[in-house]
């Protein structure tokens, strides 16, 4: 096979290789020599960043499992797959980022045998062990559709609900438990954003980005490998979200007037700005874009919308963990470039591997095996009994979509993909 | 069982930080981090001036936010005379102490653990004082148990004003300043 060189594999490979090299110098050299962080500033953008929001943007996972396996929602069927691989990169990305920050990373497995039940950073600890496995198993069935393992597949479908459930309530405790970390941080944390309704907040914001971030993502998908979107499913996605929003921005106004905070809004202080900033790109705008049908039910204006949501979170998750502690440190943060060097490359990677899982793997299977089944080609075998999830669909290296190592390949992009996946149940 | 704690008279200490290096000798505290260190606190406006100076340190607080927080139990409680101390192999070094402490008493140690201020239980076990109180040279410093109403300490708290520091901390420290 030939390997092109284009502008952003070449980007990749300078992000890779600075981080590794940043990687290097943390594992050889110490914290101290690799990043800003201090006693004063114990947690950085390795936290704020990798970690909180890692783990929310990876809440598609679990929204939209709930949503399809136990609300029977069956129509966002076609975005269970990418928003769960979603999920799975995300906490495998955020697993890694601990050995990072960790002060001796060589014990994170303490926690499993040394319990501290009163400790929020032991249940952050087995939320994400737990959920990852979790998201192993809901991602699973893609490889085993793809090796063609039927036993083990039927076996892994088998289980499915139970394992749904399982992803269901650990993420929720998850989501919640990386606000309730930063409750033992009162008197530090700036109060527009200390609130003991933190873990609410980081829950229902998490349902919101969720959403967002797999409309995000099924459009940017589309750009690269040219899948068609249902843009119906988006839409109804779009109005979760705003649901979500609007229920979010509607609690933290009640706590920030009950505590006696809208005073610290203004553009006074970096707080106040980083605040103003925070809800006007993160709330406000997409709430009012969405809440406009017109707006909602164009491919253009959701796509902005969301994107505006997942900025907007990454926004809040970065002045919970950063901005909002900077003042009572007496300490200025800002990440050394050693430290935004392994996000960037944790960030890239995540990409990277989406877009090998994508190519490789029935991600997108839905669409693509509705589609195919009604040509004669389609090799397709029923599993069970019931149709259309239980395909086990066979992708050989030679058709088109798996052999196209880029977005090349015209007849991808010719298959009327959207027409096909609205027939099927 | 005793629960040890500290009375520091502000009015004899003078800042000399003989406290601080007595600490750094004694538990070979590496360079560039300190478990004790002098606070100068200066209230007031001119003509109305008062400076306080505080040997300050881990206040081994009765609800620590270290010891609740921490993911493996590495931050605990001892039994002997209820310090608060780290289990350094326990340790995974997730920082959560350091961020929940109010007193900034807590760094992580070059080998990757939190580290802080033990009471010297090593020399404590031992009848000895701790090292910032022993060296101290106008004697400022009062280690005891504040269980009991026979201490020294015990008796200091009930005659002399005394404040903590971040009281509205809620996390009930056990060294005290007697103004």
């Amino acid at each position: 096979m030939k390997v092109r060189f284009g502008f952003w594999r070449i980007v990749l490979g300078l992000i890779l290789a600075s981080g590794l090299f940043a990687t290097i110098v943390r594992f050889t050299r110490g914290l101290g020599a690799s990043t800003n962080l201090s006693d004063q500033f114990p947690w950085g953008i390795w936290i704020g960043f990798d970690i909180l929001c890692g783990v929310g943007l990876a809440a598609g996972g679990f929204t939209l499992t709930a949503a399809v396996h136990i609300f029977r929602i069956e129509r966002f069927k076609s975005v269970v797959r990418p928003a769960v691989l979603t999920a799975f990169l995300g906490y495998l990305l955020v697993v890694f980022a601990l050995f990072f920050d960790l002060g001796k990373p060589w014990n994170i497995w303490h926690p499993l045998v040394m319990w501290n039940p009163h400790s929020v950073m032991f249940e952050v600890a087995w939320c994400v062990m737990l959920y990852t496995m979790v998201l192993g198993l809901e991602f699973s069935p893609m490889l085993w559709e793809k090796l063609g393992w039927t036993k083990v597949l039927r076996a892994v479908k088998q289980i499915t609900p139970v394992v749904v459930i399982m992803g269901v309530i650990l993420s929720t405790l998850h989501q919640s438990s990386l606000g309730s970390l930063f409750l033992i941080t009162p008197g530090k944390l700036h109060p527009l954003w200390y609130s003991p309704w933190l873990p609410v907040f980081f829950f229902l914001s998490s349902i919101a980005v969720g959403c967002s971030m797999v409309i995000f993502e099924s459009f940017l998908s589309r750009r690269a490998f040219k899948h068609e979107i249902d843009l119906p499913v988006l839409v109804d996605l779009g109005r979760v979200a705003l649901v979500a929003l609007v229920l979010y921005a509607e609690l933290r106004f009640l706590d920030l007037q009950s505590r006696d905070a809208l005073q610290f809004i203004g553009f006074g202080t970096e707080e106040g700005r980083l605040f103003i900033l925070e809800i006007a790109l993160g709330i406000a705008a997409p709430v009012l874009m969405l809440a406009i049908p017109r707006i909602r039910k164009n491919p253009g204006g959701l796509f902005t919308a969301s994107t505006l949501i997942v900025l907007g979170f990454v926004l809040n998750r970065l002045n919970v963990g950063i901005t909002g502690l900077q003042a009572s440190s007496g300490v200025r943060y800002f990440p050394s470039w050693m430290e935004l060097a392994v996000t960037i490359s944790l960030v890239g990677a995540g990409f990277a591997i989406f877009g090998l899982a994508v190519r490789h793997l029935p991600v997108f299977a839905e669409e693509v095996h509705s589609a195919r089944a009604s040509r004669p080609l389609a090799t397709s075998t029923v599993v069970g009994d019931v149709p259309c999830q239980r395909v086990r669909w066979v992708w050989p290296g030679n058709s088109p979509v798996a052999s196209a190592s880029g977005s090349s390949s015209p007849s991808v992009g010719s298959d009327s993909f959207i027409s096909a996946s609205k027939g099927r149940i | 069982m005793a629960r040890f704690g500290m009375a520091i008279d502000t009015r004899r200490c003078v800042g000399c930080m003989d406290c601080v290096a007595a600490c750094k000798t004694e538990n070979d505290v590496p360079e560039g981090f300190n478990r004790d260190w002098i606070t100068q606190e200066l209230r007031g406006r001119f003509p109305t001036l008062s400076l306080e100076i505080r040997s300050e340190r881990c206040n081994h607080c009765d609800d620590a936010p270290c010891v609740s927080c921490c993911p493996t139990g590495a931050s605990h409680v001892h039994p002997f005379g209820q310090v608060v101390l780290v289990d350094h192999e326990a340790c995974i070094g997730c920082k959560a102490c350091v961020a929940s402490c109010p007193y900034g008493a807590r760094f992580i140690h070059p080998e990757g653990y939190a580290d802080k201020c033990t009471f010297c239980i090593h020399r404590v076990r031992e009848g000895q004082d701790p090292a910032c109180v022993a060296v101290c040279p106008t004697h400022c410093m009062h280690f005891g148990d504040l269980d009991d109403p026979n201490s020294e300490i015990s008796a200091l708290l009930a005659s002399r004003a005394h404040h903590a520091v971040l009281p509205e901390a809620g996390t009930r420290p056990r060294i005290f300043y007697l103004t």
